[in-house]
């Protein structure tokens, strides 16, 4: 399950919501505000699969730091629709 | 082609127009055949209290749209223990019978269906 995080996790309960539900194996694509969560670190080394969209991340001025690397993945929209085709169901979270 | 398709509602009824747009997506996939749940999530749980009277504030009743969920077949309502407790609710307090789930539970019931669209 592909969960698409839309809103800033820090004026949004979103990702909240949606981490209160989410099964282990679940992926999060981070994408608009919802690139913001790159700066909750609980969020980020939780160790779950976490990607964001590279136009949305520099649009904001947000780039994953050297520590972040290994937690999160920039993609781009190519790569984002591959990731809706491999996975069995996506969730928009607004 | 008849699909499972689960809505999440996750917004209270009249600070903004999603519940309802949530509630006309509902009503038209049903009248086209498809089996529909709605989860309330969060915030999502006020549009079921008891008791809600609208009408000075012109907008429309939510849970009398609820109410007419039966007439289309859509039957499985689905709450979660933990909002309606975050929330100082009981399921009495709600107009309508629906069915109070663990979070636990939520995953397998995403995972049953095709689609899952989220208001």
């Amino acid at each position: 399950m592909l969960h698409l995080i839309q809103k800033s996790p820090f004026q949004s309960n979103c990702l909240s919501e949606c981490l209160n539900i989410a099964g282990n194996d679940d992926q999060f694509l981070l994408m608009q505000d919802g690139v913001y969560a790159i700066q909750q670190s609980e969020f980020i080394n939780s160790g779950r699969s976490i990607f964001a969209l590279k136009d949305d991340l520099s649009a904001r001025g947000i780039s994953i730091s050297d520590e972040q690397k290994n937690n999160v993945i920039a993609i781009d929209y190519d790569q984002f629709v591959e990731l809706t085709l491999e996975t069995d169901k996506t969730i928009s979270w607004f | 082609m008849t699909k499972n398709i689960l809505i999440i509602q996750r917004t209270a009824p009249y600070g903004s127009s999603l519940a309802r747009e949530g509630i006309d997506y509902v009503l038209t996939s049903a009248a086209y055949d498809q089996n529909i749940s709605l989860l309330f999530l969060g915030d999502g749980v006020f549009q079921l209290l008891a008791n809600q009277n609208s009408k000075d504030i012109q907008l429309k009743n939510q849970l009398s749209a609820l109410e007419v969920l039966p007439l289309y077949d859509v039957e499985n309502l689905y709450v979660t223990e933990e909002d309606l407790t975050e929330r100082n609710l009981q399921a009495e307090n709600l107009g309508l019978k629906v069915n109070v789930i663990s979070r636990a539970s939520v995953h397998p019931l995403l995972s049953k269906q095709d689609h899952v669209v989220g208001f």
